[in-house]
């Protein structure tokens, strides 16, 4: 049980690249970090045991390039790669290509993550453990029969790309006029960001909650560490989200976990791995998806049940075996997670860019970031910017902390979603537990105003921090100023 | 002539009147406020308005200055008083980019006539991908990116000449 | 230093009266000025505007930081001349400060005439351009001008201190190292061209703007060729081709922002020092001046009640205050500068006379400028202080404030006759500012004084005519004279022949002296020549 890792390759970038290093300096195995010329400043890079620049036709290509990281972990003796989320996470080639070269892929197998990557094989296979699934409709494009099955089905309904996930991928049709053009333009995307064209319908249940499990597994065993909400959305990218979720009663809990672990268990899953459902107003839930991989919401779990799951997933790939059991974890209090995201979140969330000039972090909170000071945030990855996580003792203190954290934070030169969080935490909705995947939609948000007088202590710091005006203040000779706006 | 800067797109005017000490008097919204700054660091300062005290955070870059004050983060736009603001957008014939991104697809080809509302180019961002329609009819003067090219929000992508920006 | 007692009860009745009088002066000051300043006639206001030119006061607040004062030079310049076709001398000088820099400011007001230059717009160009020599000071010129006005050129070209001046004192300042900034916003032609092209850094306007030494009409009469203003001398070829101004500007705006970037790339010299302590403001209320002045110039007023008025606090060290009462002299702070002042109660005696000598001895060993409150209608006459030599005392007086080597400031508070005006620093002295109070009188003698020595040489000439004048005619006469006299001695006539930088209001001395001490602080002040001689 005590097979260890002596070098690891963090085949990612950003927030998720910082939290793997992290838990590698912890755990004393030396790392290589890979980087874009663009992300040569991050901190990961120097503070990694060694690292080595990927090159590409653009960034996310450069991290993209399995040959070329596959060489990189030869030349630098690599024995084990975490590929964080995102990127190669869920590559079953990235799998292959690795161990063909003896080097272990942190996460599960190449096939049971073909499985859950094919959304239309995955629900089948979930189908056929008489497990529940969201009514749908998988027929070709092209099938003369589709529409009319569609139509049964019932509107809204949701088209999915196959081989899409994480968000990515969805159009919701709210009439039949639409279906046509929906299909065909979410089919080119589908190609054109997944390579498979491959598209299926689905009911669309609107205002339902997004129940996720977290689940560990060795090919053997599997745990769960409880359930986390995520249904706080824009855009399907989940912007809040918390554990436990407090719509569920312990039975309900119960239920679904013991299915997501079912589910797992069937899959012969090896490593972290997430089950997300769709939990409709009347209590019904759905299988929607798996992840295999680490999710970027993951420190909420890790807050209430005080186990570094990271650690779990490098154990578990180094042994094979996993020495965790179900007994063993007893989650307490609430912990809730913000992402802070380089938007206008209050115009239709419209990406910004800009330079990080200044961050201030308030103490008693976690902040997992990739960010460091005079970072340019630019359009050419992601734009969530960092996470910020608090516990509390139960749902009530979770939330004033993250209130106050949210009031603390200070994020200088770039828009944030930061007040945004902020008013949607502090709505009735949040407050009261009754989040739905449509409630940002209906809370309609806008910017709160500014009073008066915060507006004049605005214009007067405005005024006296200004460059120009101390350039010119401390030109200007005595006693100029002292006489102030005079004319004779 | 008195600086002026952009609090949530509206214009407002300081009017600096005299320093007294360690106390600048201004006049915001036709009242008198004494003000005064003390920097802990670089970024961390305390302000001083009519004897309320308040820690800010502020970082400047060019002419925005980002202020953190009483729990909220804010940018404020410096505005020059001489050269008018930005708002390109909105003029006939001006299409500029809604959000930064890449070139996917182009449409038109300089010197074609282009009619209001057709599709001039298909650019995607996030993931996203968005059309980019003409505001007016005219002729496609000058198509300023090619496929493939990255651009930042408020980017000249496409200059159509109507009739009334026809050089003779 | 100790404040100043003062004895002036704001509640009697002389204070009341001499208040209500002087609000009167005010008034008329203000009216003057402001039509000075403001009143144009309406088609030259439209005309400004249909040429898309900013008017000169707007251009100048564009110009200026916020929050800091411009003090302005002879806004009543030429107000008595010209039938008052040229008011404020059709330009408008002073110092403010530009991108935190100390300048001199001229600026054409093409509202007159097009800007086109008097005689006394000259004149009052000179004088800016001297204060800016004197005081080691840089320049912003606003160029408007349709150059110079022919009627009276014969006035204002070819003498030592007539046109051609303001060039040489460009290539002087120069030469000193005071740098030049030419905003043009409308014609520089003929010798006016020179202005753009003789400063350091020039910006032109595209469309007003102009720089040619011989307009089209000129050209077109000297050579028979056809050009547009435009192509002769325009924005774009003078920035492309020529290379005789450095920015273009789209617009006026532009230009003025451009102004002040150049600014504010001039290097910050460092001031020559002066002792400095925080500044105050006077215990007593300077609008006690009010009530102070006299409405009768006969009616003597407290120099130290007037001092107690302008300087920080109140507060003054008195130099031998028990000799020479007739000179008040002593240190006190404006604006947290030291001074020395000299101040008038009385003519000046044999004993007051070498106090003042003594003490401007002293302002020079202690390096500290010397501010001159005149009030003087000369010095002591008779046989008495001929025989102690009244006449060596004042000469002595006169030379050692003559040389001074540190910069000396006027105010005309009252009265300044013959002899008394050179021993306190009149213009001829260069004192590097000089302003009067609205009610100030200025001239070789009092008027009743004078008005006798001329209706006596009239009388006699009439005698010589065989005219023998009656009662009725020597009142008419002695009127005559009594009126030209008033009319010719009044600040405003100074003013208007730029005898003075200026009427101002007795409560803006402060801030007016507080600015041109630091002004002249960019200049060196020099070292005594010699031990104190006791005078």
């Amino acid at each position: 049980m005590n097979k260890r890792f002596n070098k690891v390759l963090i085949a990612n970038r950003g927030e998720i690249a910082n939290r793997v290093l992290a838990c590698l300096q912890k755990l004393e195995i030396d790392s290589v970090v890979i980087f874009h010329a663009l992300d040569a400043r991050s901190p990961v890079v120097a503070n990694a045991t060694e690292s080595a620049e990927v090159y590409g036709d653009s960034p996310t290509a450069a991290y993209l390039d399995i040959e070329q990281i596959v060489s990189i972990c030869k030349s630098h003796k690599v024995d084990a790669v975490h590929p964080g989320y995102g990127f190669l996470s869920e590559n079953p080639g990235f799998v292959t290509a690795l161990a063909k070269e003896g080097i272990t892929f942190i996460g599960p197998g190449s096939d049971v993550m073909k499985l859950m990557g094919d959304k239309i094989a995955s629900r089948e296979f979930v189908e056929s453990l008489g497990l529940p699934v969201p009514p749908s409709v998988t027929l070709d494009v092209d099938d003369p029969a589709l529409t009319e099955q569609v139509a049964k089905l019932g509107y809204p309904v949701i088209v999915k790309a196959s081989a899409g996930g994480g968000g990515k991928g969805m159009s919701i049709v709210s009439g039949q006029d639409e279906l046509e053009a929906t299909l065909r333009v979410a089919a080119s995307e589908a190609e054109a960001y997944f390579g498979d064209s491959r598209v299926y319908v689905e009911r669309y249940f609107e205002q339902t909650r997004h129940i996720e499990v977290q689940i560990l597994g060795d090919g053997t065993n599997c745990v769960h560490l409880g359930e986390r909400e995520c249904s706080v959305q824009r855009r399907f990218q989940k912007i809040i989200e918390e554990a436990p979720s407090p719509a569920l009663t312990p039975e309900k809990r119960t239920s679904i976990c013991e299915t997501a672990v079912a589910i797992a268990r069937a899959a012969k899953y090896e490593s972290a791995g997430t089950v997300e459902f769709l939990y409709t107003h009347e209590g019904d839930f759905y299988f929607l998806e798996m992840n295999t991989r680490i999710q970027v919401e993951h420190p909420v779990t890790e807050m209430i049940y005080g186990i570094d799951l990271i650690e779990q997933q490098i154990n578990i790939a180094a042994n094979n075996a996993m020495t965790l059991s179900q007994g063993d974890l007893n989650p307490t209090g609430h912990a809730i997670e913000c992402r802070l995201y380089a938007e206008d979140a209050f115009n239709g969330y419209l990406p910004e860019i800009g330079k990080l000039l200044y961050m201030h972090v308030p103490d008693g909170v976690r902040f997992d970031s990739g960010l460091y000071q005079n970072q340019v945030i630019g359009s050419a990855f992601d734009p969530m910017l960092a996470k910020l996580i608090v516990h509390g003792e139960s749902r009530d203190a979770a939330i004033g902390n993250m209130r106050q954290a949210l009031g603390e934070l200070a994020i200088l030169g770039i828009k944030t979603n930061q007040e945004f969080l902020a008013r949607v935490i502090d709505s009735q909705p949040f407050r009261q537990g009754d989040t739905h995947t449509g409630m940002l939609e209906q809370l309609n948000l806008s910017e709160p105003e500014i009073s008066a007088e915060e507006r004049a202590s605005l214009l007067a710091a405005s005024y006296l921090a200004d460059r120009h005006t101390r350039q010119r203040i401390d030109r200007t000779p005595h006693p100029y100023l002292n006489i102030g706006d005079w004319r004779n | 002539m008195h600086p002026r800067y952009l609090v949530n797109d509206e214009s407002y005017e300081l009017a600096p009147q005299r320093i007294a000490g360690e106390q600048t008097l201004v006049t915001i919204d036709d009242s008198d406020h004494r003000i005064s700054l003390y920097w802990f660091d670089d970024h961390q300062a305390e302000l001083v308005i009519n004897n309320e005290s308040h820690l800010v955070f502020i970082a400047q870059d060019e002419d925005k200055l980002f202020i953190h004050l009483n729990g909220r983060t804010h940018t404020i736009e410096r505005l020059n008083d001489f050269s008018g603001s930005s708002a390109l957008q909105d003029v006939d014939g001006i299409i500029t980019a809604p959000m930064p991104g890449a070139v996917l697809t182009i449409h038109v080809k300089a010197g074609e006539p282009v009619t209001n509302d057709q599709v001039l180019m298909v650019i995607e961002s996030m993931k996203m991908q968005l059309e980019i329609k003409s505001n007016t009819d005219g002729i496609a003067r000058a198509i300023n990116y090619e496929v493939g090219q990255t651009f930042d929000r408020g980017a000249l992508l496409v200059e159509i000449e109507t009739e009334e920006t026809c050089e003779e | 230093m100790r404040r100043i007692e003062s004895k002036i009860n704001p509640a009697s009745k002389e204070f009341t009266a001499n208040r209500r009088n002087y609000h009167q002066v005010l008034n008329e000051f203000h009216d003057r000025q402001d039509k000075a300043r403001f009143t144009r006639p309406e088609r030259d206001i439209e005309r400004l505007k249909r040429q898309n030119k900013m008017m000169p006061r707007v251009r100048l607040d564009l110009l200026l930081d916020p929050g800091t004062p411009f003090l302005e030079f002879s806004s009543l310049a030429a107000n008595m001349a010209y039938d008052g076709d040229s008011p404020s001398a059709s330009c408008i000088t002073g110092i403010g400060i530009v991108s935190g820099q100390e300048v001199v400011i001229i600026a054409s007001d093409s509202t007159v005439k097009g800007g086109a230059w008097y005689p006394l717009t000259v004149k009052k160009m000179i004088r800016a351009l001297d204060i800016a020599l004197e005081n080691h000071l840089p320049v912003v010129h606003l160029c408007d001008s349709a150059g110079a006005f022919l009627p009276k050129q014969a006035e204002l070209f070819g003498d030592r201190y007539m046109a051609g001046r303001i060039f040489r004192n460009q290539c002087l300042l120069s030469k000193q190292g005071c740098k030049q900034l030419a905003l043009v916003f409308g014609h520089c032609t003929a010798g006016g061209a020179y202005i753009p092209a003789l400063s350091d850094y020039s910006v032109i306007v595209e469309g007003t703007g102009a720089v040619f030494l011989g307009g089209p009409p000129l050209v077109k009469a000297a050579t028979g060729e056809d050009v547009t203003i435009d192509e002769l001398g325009g924005a774009r070829m003078h920035t492309t081709v020529s290379g005789t101004c450095d920015y273009y500007a789209a617009d006026e705006k532009e230009a003025i922002e451009i102004g002040r970037e150049i600014v504010m790339q001039w290097e910050k010299k460092p001031k020559f020092s002066l002792q400095r302590e925080t500044p105050e403001d006077p215990y007593y209320d300077p609008e006690d001046l009010y009530g102070i002045i006299p409405s009768d110039k006969r009616i003597p007023m407290d120099a130290k009640e007037v001092i107690a008025r302008l300087v920080d606090g109140s507060r003054f060290a008195e130099y031998q205050p028990d000799y020479g009462d007739t000179l008040v002299c002593g240190f006190a702070n404006i604006w947290g500068y030291k001074v020395g002042i000299f101040g008038n109660n009385g003519v000046l005696f044999n004993e007051s006379s070498l106090k003042g000598g003594h003490f401007m001895e002293l302002c020079h060993q202690n390096h500290v400028p010397l501010v001159f409150l005149q009030n003087i209608t000369g010095y002591m006459v008779g046989k008495e202080y001929e025989r102690r030599g009244i006449t060596k005392d004042g000469a002595k007086m006169i030379m050692i404030q003559a040389c001074s080597e540190v910069p000396k400031f006027t105010i005309m508070t009252n009265g300044s006759y013959g002899a008394g005006n050179y021993g306190m620093c009149g213009r001829a002295y260069d004192p590097r500012t000089l302003f009067s109070w609205p009610h100030s009188e200025l001239s070789v003698m009092g008027s009743d004084q004078a008005a006798n020595t001329l209706v006596t040489i009239k009388v006699n000439q009439l005698k010589r005519e065989g005219i023998e004048p009656d009662e009725t005619m020597l009142n008419e006469i002695r009127e005559d004279i009594l009126q030209s006299y008033a009319a010719t001695s009044s600040a405003y006539y100074t003013s208007s022949e730029l005898f003075d930088d200026g009427i101002i209001d007795p409560v803006d001395t402060r801030n007016a002296l507080g600015i041109s001490i630091s002004a002249s602080l960019n200049s060196p002040l020099g070292d005594s020549r010699y031990g104190i001689l006791r005078l």
